[in-house]
């Protein structure tokens, strides 16, 4: 436990989600669930899809966490960071008429970030820029099953955030901070359907286009000088379909295709310089042992900001895990997922490598039929 | 938990290179600014020295000390004092001849300058108002100096003068110490025919100081201690914006020494706190420095620089609130031994603000 508690302290105190993430809006955060993370990540299969609750019987709840190591390379310098912090809390409750209410907080976008300029002599200015914040989502919503075949599903997400980066120059031994800070405020919806056809289920959801309110505070040099200005930042729609399929011989096959149009993009009515770009992904569970799945992914895609030179982030992940019963209460769902990206910057290639350890426990409600014992 | 500590260090020490710096969309801008003074000047003023360490006796060819001494007298028994000693106590070894006179006119500590008595009333005679007659002479030496005064003039000195002047006759400076100093200080002793004697302590002491012959010219630029002068600049700061965040500020200059009786200089630079085109040698200032520095002229061309960044990065962010009336460079304290050294009005010796700045970083919308 020692151990544990040592390695997340360090790793929550160097927070760096990734180094692309001064770009755009920072890295896309897709919905968590340990167990799909392990397949590959498919968003449309996760419990993030409103009309992905067909077969829900009690209510459940389910936290994640995840822990984020990364190396990066750039020309002859490496980096490495780490953080862990949780990434989504979804429950879902099943009503009376079979329509289930679900209630879930997750992470849209990460903005942690932490870089250093290159030291070179005394005189010059050195920068270190930390940053820290995302967008996240409040997300009540409803999903209703019909004829055990199809569920719909729609969920209001409250968008809320901030980030806050801290500029340390350093010169000639003086130091100083100014520091950016940005509210996001949006409201949006997200629709959802499945429908299963006997071994085989079709899932999707849509993000409706939204507009982003992002307010800016500077804080100068210490002194309280707060230059204020608003953004408004229009974000097209996002599509994402997953197909699975199983079980055939103890195995499940799941796939995911997500779709991000958002060429459209605006801030400020002036175009954000985002790209039209999808992200597939295919994983396989097998069950050897009941109850102890082992699970295998892999997921390639693209970001859809770009870097400082125009040039493409891509990225591909290699996905695994496994699951636990926890008696008498639930799941714990194990996933480890090795991520390799790539842009080309100005100064060459940026190649990053983060692996990341989520763990997604799973509280079910259990139903006792009770004994009636005549007499009492 | 062995690795734990390598571990540890991999992450925090060795974690600062620029990985993904590139990606920042675009860098604050920076860059570094050379000023000249846009306007100076220079005063010369008879500053009072009464909180000075020390009491600074003597002269030489371009400046002249003298010390006022104040004690309790009291009009008793004066027919029974059989002699009168004034006991000093140097700090230098220097030997100082020097003249006692009787002082004519009431001064005060605090505000006595070379002309004037106190902040109201000014000298009849620069260089203080005495009677003409000696009360003693005596050399300053290392120990102690034991004045033997005149005798007759005793009621006089009790009844109607208003303390004792010493005044050099031979050149070369020495320092007493001053009242301050419980053991050392100035003390008059009265001696009584019964063999007793009284003691009386220095109640207020100073010390005022003159130039004899300084040949400076009007646009000389200089700074000086014990006689004041005092160097005005002011910067103009208009090019700046008031979002700059000022990394350093550093007024440097290289002074040319004239004259000094010590081998550490010190000088501060103080902020205006008037205009100096509307009330000249009499604009306010603040009296607390801004900065401060302390050098050893040991070559001509020894630099003198001072850090004025958060004064500077104050009169930027706040134009409105935080006036920039410019600046004064004086000797701090200015009762230091007399020095005065010399500022050029140009070339690379004269002073210059260099100001390294940088601009608000932009924000990740920003275009």
């Amino acid at each position: 436990m020692k151990s544990i508690a040592l390695l997340l302290l360090i790793f929550t105190a160097l927070t760096a989600q990734s180094f692309f993430n001064p770009n755009g809006l920072g890295e896309v955060a897709l919905p968590a669930d340990a167990r799909f993370i392990a397949l590959g990540n498919p968003s449309a299969l996760t419990p993030g899809n409103p009309g992905n609750y067909l077969d829900l019987i009690q209510t459940r709840i389910k936290l994640s966490l995840a822990g984020t190591g990364l190396t990066a390379r750039q020309h002859s310098y490496q980096r490495a960071l780490g953080t862990v912090r949780p990434t989504g809390v979804y429950a879902a409750v099943p009503l009376p008429t079979h329509t289930r209410l679900l209630l879930s907080i997750d992470s849209r976008f990460n903005q942690d970030f932490d870089v250093w300029s290159e030291s070179l002599a005394d005189t010059a200015t050195r920068f270190h820029i930390v940053s820290r914040g995302g967008i996240h989502s409040f997300n009540l919503g409803v999903s209703q099953p019909l004829f055990n075949r199809l569920c719909l599903g729609a969920q209001f997400q409250q968008l809320i955030g901030g980030s806050r980066e801290n500029w340390h120059y350093w010169a000639e031994g003086i130091v100083a901070t100014d520091t950016i800070e940005i509210d996001y405020l949006a409201r949006t919806f997200r629709l959802g359907a499945t429908a299963r056809l006997a071994r085989l289920t079709l899932t999707g959801f849509y993000d409706l286009p939204f507009q982003l309110t992002a307010t800016r505070f500077k804080h100068l040099h210490g002194v309280a000088s707060d230059a204020l200005r608003n953004y408004q930042i229009h974000l097209p729609a996002t599509l994402n379909f997953g197909l699975s399929a199983g079980p055939f011989y103890k195995t499940q096959i799941s796939t995911g295709f997500e779709l991000r149009n958002w060429t459209s993009a605006t801030i400020d009515d002036l175009p954000a310089g985002y790209q039209n770009v999808w992200r597939a992904s295919i994983g396989i569970e097998y069950e050897q042992f009941p109850g102890y799945p082992f699970r295998l992914g892999y997921s390639t895609g693209r970001w859809y900001c770009s870097t400082v030179a125009g040039g493409r982030i891509s990225e591909s992940a290699v996905h695994f895990g496994t699951g636990l019963l926890l008696p008498k209460f639930g799941t714990l769902d194990i996933a480890g997922e090795v991520i390799f990206r790539k842009g080309e910057t100005p100064a060459g290639f940026i190649s990053e490598t983060a692996g990341r350890l989520h763990l997604t426990i799973a509280y079910e409600e259990l139903w006792k039929k009770r004994t009636r014992h005549w007499g009492y | 938990m062995k690795f734990f500590f390598p571990l540890t260090l991999l992450l925090v020490a060795c974690n600062t290179l620029p990985v993904g710096f590139d990606q920042l969309t675009t860098l604050p801008e920076s860059g570094m600014l050379e000023l000249l003074p846009d306007s100076f000047d220079c005063y010369s003023r008879h500053v009072p020295l009464g909180y000075a360490d020390w009491l600074l006796l003597g002269r030489d060819e371009q400046y002249e000390s003298r010390v006022l001494l104040k004690f309790p007298l009291k009009d008793s028994a004066l027919d029974s004092v059989t002699g009168v000693r004034l006991i000093l106590h140097p700090i230098d070894s220097t030997p100082v001849t020097f003249v006692c006179r009787a002082c004519s006119t009431e001064w005060s500590t605090g505000a006595v300058t070379w002309l004037l008595a106190d902040s109201a009333t000014r000298w009849l005679t620069p260089g203080g108002d005495i009677w003409e007659f000696a009360l003693g002479t005596a050399t300053l030496t290392r120990e102690s100096t034991v004045v033997e005064l005149d005798r007759s003039r005793l009621t006089l000195l009790v009844q109607k003068s208003s303390g004792i002047m010493l005044l050099p006759t031979d050149t070369g400076f020495a320092a007493i110490t001053n009242m301050t100093d419980t053991k050392a200080g100035p003390k008059l002793v009265f001696h009584y025919a019964d063999g007793k004697e009284r003691v009386y302590y220095a109640t207020g002491d100073a010390h005022i100081v003159d130039t004899l012959s300084i040949r400076s010219q009007v646009t000389d630029l200089l700074i000086g201690a014990s006689f004041a002068f005092r160097t005005y600049l002011k910067f103009r700061l208009d090019t700046l914006p008031p979002e700059v965040t000022i990394l350093r500020a550093q007024l440097s200059f290289t002074p040319r020494t004239i004259y000094r009786r010590s081998d550490t200089l010190k000088l501060a630079v103080h902020r205006l706190t008037e205009s100096y085109q509307l009330r000249n040698r009499y604009a306010g200032y603040e009296e607390n420095a801004a900065a401060t520095t302390a050098y050893i002229p040991v070559e001509q061309d020894t630099m003198v620089s001072f850090d004025i960044t958060r004064l500077v990065q104050n009169w930027v962010s706040h134009p409105d609130s935080f006036l920039n009336h410019g600046l004064l460079i004086t000797a701090e304290p200015e009762w230091q031994r007399p020095f005065r050294v010399k500022l050029s009005r140009s070339g690379n010796t004269a002073p210059k603000l260099k100001i390294k700045y940088i601009l608000p970083p932009p924000d990740r919308f920003s275009r």
